[in-house]
């Protein structure tokens, strides 16, 4: 079947099978900053925002998603052009292998989007969808503490 | 296997003939269709176009959009009831990114041993308005428990009467950890009067051998009590059994149940007091 994505901004005409999910037909074009870990909706690396909303993109079929507002994590920050929650990840020494990274900054956008200045309790309810298999979340924690400060000053 | 086919129906009247087709079943968030392969399936079909993500508190019911998806309902009693037992179950339940797609109505055709929203809306005596093949309200307990209803038909919305989150309420996840599927859930609503006698008392344990109990032998020791008068370890369970599960065997369950349920009613007896 064929449908418009609308992914990061732009319309993109996609053929894809209909029984596929969201994360794949991502990845299949060209999207692989979403990342594919556990497929059934545990670990959090596929995390992109369904209008607004962080959502499993593994857990999404990808026909429900057409027409919808998708957003990877390069659809907020870039390479050159981090967003300030990218640096704060960066900063903090919250990336290791960095497979988590793009699900936890999703999910830290959508977090500081409803609530600027977010307490532990909030952050760990915020992330509780997005695994980590190597920082131990402590620098995970202060990074999301320190995006939230960037984010109101960037403001 | 031809390929599936995907629907999206706008108006109602569309929706009742697609939904009876046969091999044609509804799409709510997907997170339970995925856990088998949809391509056994003709058609999907989807109603995102229907307006039924909705929360409605005005009149007598709650009435929840069937597309509403379990953090709307959480958004919606943050605001306008916290000590509603959806509240508590649904703020447990799944993680945030899953809570942002699992559906009300998806849930409850699903109705899985581990659903987090199965025993409280069973407490509630909830009802759920179905088209297609039938249309109307029914009881969810028939629902769940009627091929005939489910067969060729769509839940549109659900509903309760609001005057029976009202009162207290426990509830009580069997996990590993905060993220795990329950073995089983307890719920458990009591309404007390003001001169602390127990008026109505509604308890079940969802993820049993029977899918579901309401524990009625408890519920009768309890009702018509004074609060004060309730010796909790003196209470009497109902029989209920349960299979082993990957998370626990069946004797520990049905011990974590024994000592869980007795918890609950301590806890509320306790925030009556
Ligand atoms: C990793 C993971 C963890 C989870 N943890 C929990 C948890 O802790 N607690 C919890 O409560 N749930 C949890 N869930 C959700 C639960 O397992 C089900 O996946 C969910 O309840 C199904 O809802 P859905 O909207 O995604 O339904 P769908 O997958 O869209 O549909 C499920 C079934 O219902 C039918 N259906 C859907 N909508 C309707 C409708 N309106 N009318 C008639 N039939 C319909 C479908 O045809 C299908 O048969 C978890 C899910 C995942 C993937
Ligand atoms: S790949 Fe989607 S949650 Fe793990
Ligand atoms: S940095 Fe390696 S999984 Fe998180």
């Amino acid at each position: 079947m064929k449908g418009i994505f609308k992914i990061n901004g732009k319309e993109l005409e996609i053929s894809f099978e209909a029984h596929k999910v969201l994360l794949d037909v991502l990845r299949e074009n060209g999207f692989t900053e979403v990342k594919e870990g556990c497929r059934e909706g545990e670990c959090g690396a596929c995390v992109v925002l369904l209008d607004g909303k962080p959502v499993n993109s593994c857990q999404v079929l990808a026909a429900s998603a057409m027409g919808h507002e998708i957003t990877t994590v390069k659809g907020i920050g870039t390479l050159h052009n981090p967003h300030p929650i990218e640096e704060a990840f960066v900063e903090a020494g919250a990336v290791q292998c960095g497979f988590c990274t793009p699900g936890m900054v999703i999910a830290t956008y959508a977090l500081l989007k409803e609530n600027k200045d977010p307490s532990d309790e909030d952050i760990k309810r915020a992330l509780d969808g997005n695994l980590c298999r190597c920082t131990g979340y402590v620098k995970i924690k202060k990074a999301v503490k320190l995006a939230a400060k960037k984010v109101s000053e960037n403001e | 296997m031809g390929e599936l086919v995907w629907y999206f129906p706008d108006s109602i009247e569309e929706l009742k003939e697609i939904v009876q087709e046969e091999g044609v079943v509804v799409h709510g968030g997907g997170t339970g269709l995925l856990r088998g392969d949809i391509r056994r399936y003709k058609g999907l079909v989807d109603l995102g176009k229907l307006g039924f993500s909705y929360i409605k508190n005005d009149g007598e019911f709650v009435e929840i959009g069937a597309t509403s998806t379990y953090n709307d309902l959480v958004s919606f009693f943050k605001e306008k009831n916290t000590k509603s037992i959806l509240y508590k179950s649904l703020l447990e339940s799944a993680t945030t990114p899953l809570r942002n797609r699992i559906t009300i109505g998806g849930s409850v055709a699903y109705f899985p041993p581990w659903s987090d929203i199965a025993g409280p809306l069973l407490a509630l005596s909830s009802e759920v308005y179905l088209t297609g093949s039938r249309e109307g309200w029914f009881k969810l307990t028939d629902y769940v428990q009627s091929k005939e209803l489910k067969k060729g038909t769509a839940i549109l919305k659900i509903r309760y009467e609001k005057e029976k989150d009202s009162g207290y309420s426990h509830h009580f996840r069997a996990v590993r950890n905060r993220v795990d599927h329950p073995a089983f859930t307890i719920t458990l609503l009591m309404e007390v009067s003001d001169n602390r006698e127990i008026q109505a008392a509604t308890f079940y344990v969802v993820g049993s051998k029977d899918r579901f109990k309401k524990l009625t032998v408890l519920e009768s020791q309890v009702i018509g009590k004074r609060v004060d008068d309730i010796h909790v370890e003196s209470l009497s369970l109902d029989n209920v059994e349960f299979y082993g599960k990957v998370q626990f065997s069946p004797e520990y369950q049905r011990t974590l149940f024994e000592v869980e349920v007795k918890r609950g009613i301590y806890k509320i007896l306790e925030m009556v007091k």
